[in-house]
């Protein structure tokens, strides 16, 4: 249905002439990224000094692919890693575990003048637009920076590219020379982007970049980035909350939790026919901005917050809050099972219990879920930890 | 814990002090007209001829049990002249302690509840002076007109706290209220700016909520958590207390530490400087813990991460 | 999550937005030019300055030789009169000043080039590096400072060189640690990781990034740091291990005077005091501006402080309490003609503004609105539209200054709120109206537990004893859904979950069983699937306790889920009125409907283009006297921006602020097009994006 879906795995002509320049480019079909088992765990401060020291991890071994030109939606709420994800992508954190690729290239472990090559390739747009530009640097210095860094572009050269940028970002000219506390969080989160374009990057990592802005600027900003997808064919990991706009602009969505993907698919199957339990939570407890449809919805109600990431729990990571948690979830870790539609899910419901196969979780009934579940304590909160 | 590194790097740093001293030390202790034989005899007797790390490691043993020397101005036991004159120090750093308290406290705290106010406007003006004259200024100032002019307090002397409490207070108004007027300002500043940053936070704004009194929402709320960072300055402070006394006992004439210090510095009576300098780290290290401790009944959080 | 970061709580904030293309120096300059007592320091110190450099031409005498009769009083050839040995005062003070002036100078130099590169380091790359040089200046920060300046002065000699690496060795650490501060606090800023994303080397970050950013802070410092090294060089020469006689400095001038002649004349010992004070008080006072006009310190609200814990209301002529005479403005009028006994709490006209330190903003315009028993009134708008500001104003709960209530009237039974002192209005807060926020870690007091939170708003209204309140306060617990309550009693806040917070809040709200909930984007800041949980609680405890909730939020799907009735905000006025299914199902107002056509949704076909609202909504300095939204509205005609628009009022009681809308139409006009979920309008697409409209034609 959509065109741009018909170029998975096919090159790209990407912006220019310049991506050879940075690598070899060991294939020029190669995704634009891909994470293989990457894991990352930071090591805690003792509590005490006879403490155990505490290991938390932010990342438990997450494998995926973003092909060329697309969008990969990544989604999950605090605490999930999705941010983690996106630094390990960029190499802004070291992976304790996993290979990471980027245009084919494993960066994993370069580093110093090499690694910096690489990140051309890769540039990121951040979640908040008030502090993502140097508060003392005029907007066209901020936007400079790439070609600077990674051009070597003289002063008029830079000046000449970053009016084309700010051009293709939709800012007038005469915004190179304001600085970031004169403009709105809608024309800040246009010029980071502008930024990250400047290096002509084959993808862009993008880190809530409409979280902190009001619906009316969110919305220009997202068809900003689909213009530009188009345009340049430029590839994006989009990181959100809100799964509605990550449905809007993904063509693959990936849902975290707990620093594991729980599923991983094709768009439009994972948002309408959600395989596993914390996307369908996930999916019935964003409101609609209708009243007749939010008050109807039926809602798959999560007990609790989510675990501390330093205790996880045991078997599958999602089973303290899992309306529909059978024995087994409490002592095996879901093996992946990929569904007829081709999106891959880790959760026992589809071998075992109602044996879904494949099937939607909404298919369950509220009857069909354990008994903890239901009457007044809906809403009832139950710490994990 | 992380407390004995710190004491083995102070330790090591107040040893070297020794080191910096031009000059052969032992020719300066052996005396002017010493043979060469006795010079070397007093080199082995002091360590003087092993390395460094070897000579810090004899001090150290000693300082362990107690013996930090003998002063070469007069030949007496360091440990001894110290322990009789440490009260008197002790108790001019206490009393000035306790004067930024009773100034500092509650002008800042009323000065931040009502910035722009008259209160404010005063207390401001006594902090930026308290700031900016040093403790030697001010106590020339007040013997010059409390001292001599109008004779109500004595500019001399020293009464011991043991034999008359009252007039060991009455010797002490001076020194300390010269000695505490810069703390006092710094608690003043500290204080006004962590109200005003209390007050404008959102956990004040909810206990105004739910009908809070001035009494309980200011008194209470803000105040128990303005009072953190003030407490830490405090804390620091009181080396600077410490390091006041030299200048202040001298003026005074106490018979503290800080005269005993001053002329050991200047006559360069290693052991003397070393001794009162390790007393006053490990006082100051002392009172940094009582402050966490205290820190910990004030912050919650911190008293879970220790 | 959408916060509201622009929202004009904070007066200072918002005017830097509107100043043109300064850089930071030319700011702070112009900032300080406004600020005398800094400006005056500045002044002193230009002429000491001056005077020292050009000692040798303004005084014909020589520092060390008698120029007259011993102890002469001032006259006009000796103008501070001479000492002890005959030597002029005013000679040896402009020399002293000389060398005190010098040898700060090369401290203050010399620290600042050694800590900014240390600290920097230390801060920008964490670690191994930074423990160590921490560890080391927590060493010297345990020493008495001023003992280790004179050990090492009395043991290097007094040079005027021994007496700059005495000051250095004390200041130097505080000024590492401060630096080093500053540069991770920077370095933790987005703007350093993105530089980093870039691929940006280090150096470059540190030196282009990083360093401008901690230049303000060095130079306040710095300025500072001149005051207390003119202080310890003072100190040290007076204990006589600094400058020596006969070379004179303030200090060895001061112990001149105190041995010789303190009692006969005290003026000599005055002469150099008050040289060390006032040149220390001058860069005190200066380094102060100077903070303030690099906006470096909170100090304070601007301007008199008044009351706190109550919102200054500062009404012209405010009608006696209960009386309902002239209505404010032309909205109110039409508002306040259907009374209802129903009406819990009416806001009728109310104008709010904000001292922005350049005169009143007005950020709140004729805002009337009615919250009726037992009924969830939702609020909504974008960041900046005075929603939170309402919300605050009705508790009268705005800090004061800046902010000010300059009109209208806040109505709850009757009563005015605004004719009460604090005292009454305590027994309004908690008790008639609660309130619960956005942020519930930072809104329960961390020193406090919960428990504590809990019989404290009980106590706050009844005199109840301990015991009783405890019971109570887990008996609350136990009804917001909190297990384990009597466990958690004792818990700080910082031991919960977000979610956990935010259920204590909504419990102490609901000690003394309010009659109105004031819930200020109680969910904004947590996860969605604890903000359906936080959602399902409040409906449920709305629904079972028969209370009012104004339920205050920025997202349209929220209000879909648990309003009764919504007012739409715009540029801190109301622009829209109606029931919840009425709203969504035909949206009057071009902006209620772009937001809704602006939102992604199940039914708008991936890969389509959203609809959007051009341009971004004007700062409250800038609201134009027309219509508010004109500039942005795809219908707007020359006379929108005209005059002011009033707020129509239809048959049902739904009002709209456009001239274009007719408020009790139904499907008429541009402004009744029926929305009902459709992305798009059946027939022409009055709302389609069109590209060159992205470019910002507001500003």
């Amino acid at each position: 249905m959509n065109p741009v879906r018909t170029t998975i795995g096919t090159a790209q002509p990407a912006t220019g002439t310049d991506t050879a320049a940075a690598t070899a480019t060991p294939a020029a079909a190669a995704p634009a990224a891909r994470l293989v088992n990457v894991v990352k765990e930071y090591r805690l401060r003792r509590s005490s000094l006879f403490g155990r020291r505490e290991v938390l991890q932010a990342v438990g071994g997450v494998s995926l692919t973003i092909a060329r030109g697309e969008t990969l939606g990544l989604v999950g709420e605090s605490g999930s890693g999705k941010s983690t994800v996106a630094r390990l992508l960029m190499r802004l954190v070291e992976p304790t575990a996993g290979t990471i690729e980027i245009c084919g290239t494993d960066v994993t472990n370069l580093r110093g003048r090499a690694l910096r090559q690489v990140r051309r390739n890769a540039q990121m747009v951040f979640q908040d637009p008030y502090s993502s530009l140097d508060p003392l640097s005029p907007l066209k210095e901020s936007i400079g920076e790439p070609l600077r860094i990674h051009r070597r572009m003289g002063r008029r050269a830079r000046a000449d590219r970053v009016g084309e940028l700010l051009a293709q970002v939709n800012l007038r000219q005469q915004y190179g020379d304001r600085y970031p506390n004169e403009l709105s969080g809608g024309q800040l989160q246009r010029a980071a982007t502008a930024r990250a374009l400047a290096a002509g990057p084959e993808l862009l990592v993008l880190d809530e970049p409409v979280s902190a802005l009001d619906v009316s600027t969110q919305a220009q900003v997202i068809n900003l980035l689909q213009d530009l997808q188009e345009e340049l064919g430029v590839a994006y990991l989009f990181i959100a909350h809100d799964l509605s706009v990550v449905r809007h602009i993904s063509h693959q969505i990936a849902v975290m939790y707990l620093g594991r993907i729980v599923e991983i698919g094709p768009a439009d199957q994972v948002y309408e026919r959600p395989a596993h339990p914390y996307t369908a939570a996930l999916l019935s407890a964003v409101p609609v901005p209708d009243p007749v449809r939010q008050r109807s919805q039926t809602k798959i109600p999560l007990r609790g917050d989510i675990p501390s990431p330093t205790q996880p729990p045991a078997g599958c990571r999602f089973h303290t809050r899992c309306p529909f948690a059978m024995e087994i979830c409490r002592e095996q870790d879901p093996p992946p099972y990929r569904t007829p539609a081709g999106v891959t899910t880790y959760c026992h419901l589809h071998e075992h219990g109602p044996r879904l196969a494949g099937a939607p979780v909404t298919a369950l009934r509220p009857a069909e879920a354990p008994a903890h579940v239901g009457g007044k304590a809906a809403g009832k909160g139950d710490d994990a930890a | 814990m992380a407390m004995v590194p710190l004491a083995l790097i102070v330790s090591f740093a107040v040893f070297i002090l020794m080191a910096l001293v031009p000059g052969d030390p032992a020719r300066a202790i052996a005396g002017p007209e010493a043979t060469p034989e006795a010079i070397t005899a007093v080199r082995e007797e002091y360590h003087l001829d092993k390395p460094l790390i070897v000579q810090y490691g004899y001090w150290l043993r000693d300082a362990g049990t107690l013996d930090l020397g003998t002063s070469r101005a007069s030949g007496e036991p360091v440990v001894d002249e110290m322990a009789e004159r440490w009260p008197v120090t002790a108790g001019l750093v206490a009393a000035s302690a306790v004067v930024a308290m009773v100034v500092g406290v509650p002008l800042g705290v009323l000065a931040g509840i009502r910035p722009g106010r008259a209160l404010d406007n005063s207390s401001r003006l006594l902090a930026g002076i308290g700031m900016a004259v040093p403790n030697f200024v001010a106590a020339i100032v007040l013997i010059v007109l409390l001292g001599v002019q109008t004779r109500v307090l004595p500019i001399r002397g020293y009464v011991p706290f043991t034999q008359s409490p009252v007039d060991w207070a009455y010797h002490m108004v001076l020194p300390a209220v010269t000695l505490g007027l810069t703390l006092a300002a710094i608690m003043i500043r500290q204080l006004r700016a962590a109200m005003i940053d209390t007050l404008d936070s959102n956990f004040v704004r909810a206990a105004w909520a739910r009908g809070g009194s001035p009494r309980r929402v200011i008194g209470q709320h803000a105040l128990k958590n303005a009072s953190m960072p003030a407490l830490t300055v405090f804390g620091f402070s009181i080396a600077a207390l410490l390091g006041g006394t030299v200048i202040i006992e001298q003026i005074f004439s106490l018979p503290g530490l800080g005269p005993f210090v001053l002329s050991a510095i200047i006559g360069r009576d290693v052991p003397v400087v070393q001794a009162v300098t390790l007393l006053f780290v490990l006082t100051q290290m002392v009172v940094a813990l009582l402050i966490d401790l205290a820190y910990g009944w004030l912050n919650p959080k911190v008293r879970v991460a220790q | 999550m959408t916060v509201d970061v622009s929202s004009p709580t904070t007066g200072d904030g918002e005017d830097t937005r509107l100043a043109g293309g300064q850089g930071r120096f030319g700011r702070a300059f112009l900032r300080l030019r406004r600020n005398p007592l800094a400006l005056a320091a500045f002044g002193y110190l230009v002429i000491v300055g001056l005077a020292a450099a050009l000692a040798p031409v303004i005084t014909p005498y020589d520092y060390a030789e008698p120029a007259g009769p011993p102890l002469a009083p001032p006259s006009g050839d000796h103008w501070l009169g001479t000492d002890g040995l005959g030597r002029d005062v005013f000679t040896r003070l402009v020399y002293a000043g000389r060398v005190s002036l010098q040898i700060s100078l090369s401290v203050v130099a010399l620290a600042v080039l050694i800590s900014v590169p240390l600290g920097l380091l230390a801060g920008y790359r964490g670690g191994r590096v930074d423990y160590v040089m921490m560890r080391i200046c927590d060493a010297f920060a345990s020493f008495p400072a001023l003992i280790l300046m004179l050990a090492v002065a009395g043991i290097l000699g007094p040079e005027p060189r021994n007496t700059v690496i005495a000051l250095l060795v004390v200041v130097l650490p505080g000024l590492v640690r401060i630096i080093r501060g500053q540069a991770r606090a920077v370095r933790a800023e987005t703007f350093v990781e993105a530089s980093r994303s870039i691929g940006t080397p280090d150096w470059w970050i540190m030196a282009r990034r990083v360093l401008p950013s901690v230049a303000s802070p060095v130079i306040v410092q710095a300025t500072v740091l001149l005051g207390t090294a003119i202080l310890a060089e003072a100190g040290l020469s007076y204990l006589g291990l600094g400058t020596r006689l006969p070379k004179p400095s303030w200090g060895n001038m001061l112990r001149e005077a105190y041995d010789t002649t303190l009692f006969s004349e005290p003026l000599l010992a005055v002469f150099p005091g008050v040289a060390i004070a006032l040149t220390v008080l001058a860069f005190n006072t200066l380094g102060d501006g100077l903070r303030d006009a690099f906006g470096i310190a909170n100090d304070g609200p601007k301007g008199r402080s008044q009351r706190r814990g109550i919102t200054t209301v500062k009404v012209a002529d405010r009608p006696p309490a209960p009386a309902r005479a002239a209505s404010p403005g032309p909205g109110a009028a039409a508002a306040a003609s259907t009374p209802d006994s129903r009406d819990l709490l009416r806001v009728e006209g109310l104008r709010v503004e904000f001292d922005s330190g350049r005169g009143p903003v007005t950020v709140l315009e004729d805002l009337d609105l009615t919250i009726r028993q037992g009924e969830v009134l939702g609020l909504v708008g974008e960041s900046g539209c005075g929603k939170s500001v309402t919300a605050l104003a009705i508790n009268r709960l705005l800090p004061s200054p800046p902010g000010q209530i300059t009109a209208g009237r806040i109505l709850l039974d009757g009563v005015d709120l605004l004719g009460l002192s604090l005292r009454q209005m305590r027994r309004v807060r908690g008790r008639e109206i609660s309130m619960i926020f956005q942020d519930p870690m930072t809104s329960l007091d961390p020193a406090f537990t919960v428990g504590h939170h809990l019989v404290e708003a009980q106590r706050n209204h009844a005199s109840v004893d301990r015991a009783t309140a405890r019971r109570r306060a887990i008996e609350l617990l136990d009804l917001v859904g909190i297990p384990a309550a009597a466990r958690r009693m004792g818990q700080f806040p910082h031991e919960l979950s977000g979610g956990m917070r935010q259920r204590v809040m909504i419990a102490a709200a609901l000690a003394n069983n309010p009659r109105l909930l004031i819930a200020d984007e109680p969910t904004t800041a947590l996860d969605v699937t604890v903000q359906a949980q936080i959602l399902e609680l409040l409906r449920s405890l709305q629904q079972d306790l028969g209370m009012a909730m104004l339920f205050v939020t920025h997202d349209l799907g929220v209000i879909a889920d648990i309003a009764d009735r919504v007012v739409v905000m715009y540029a801190g006025q109301v622009v829209e009125e109606a029931g919840v299914h009425d709203l969504f199902a035909r949206p009057r107002h071009p902006y209620t409907r772009g937001l809704l056509r602006a939102m992604p949704s199940r039914l708008t076909p991936p890969g389509e283009r959203l609809a959007i609202i051009p341009g971004t909504v004007p700062l409250p300095q800038a609201f134009p006297s027309g219509c508010r939204f004109a500039s942005r509205c795809d219908h707007a005609t020359a006379d929108c921006a005209r005059q002011p628009v009033p707020l129509l009022v239809g048959a049902d009681g739904a009002r709209v602020r456009c001239l274009l809308a007719d408020p009790s139409a139904d499907a008429n006009g541009v402004a009744a097009a029926p929305l009902a979920g459709q992305p798009r309008l059946p027939g022409g697409e009055p709302f389609q994006p069109r590209a060159p409209r992205l470019t910002e034609e507001v500003r």
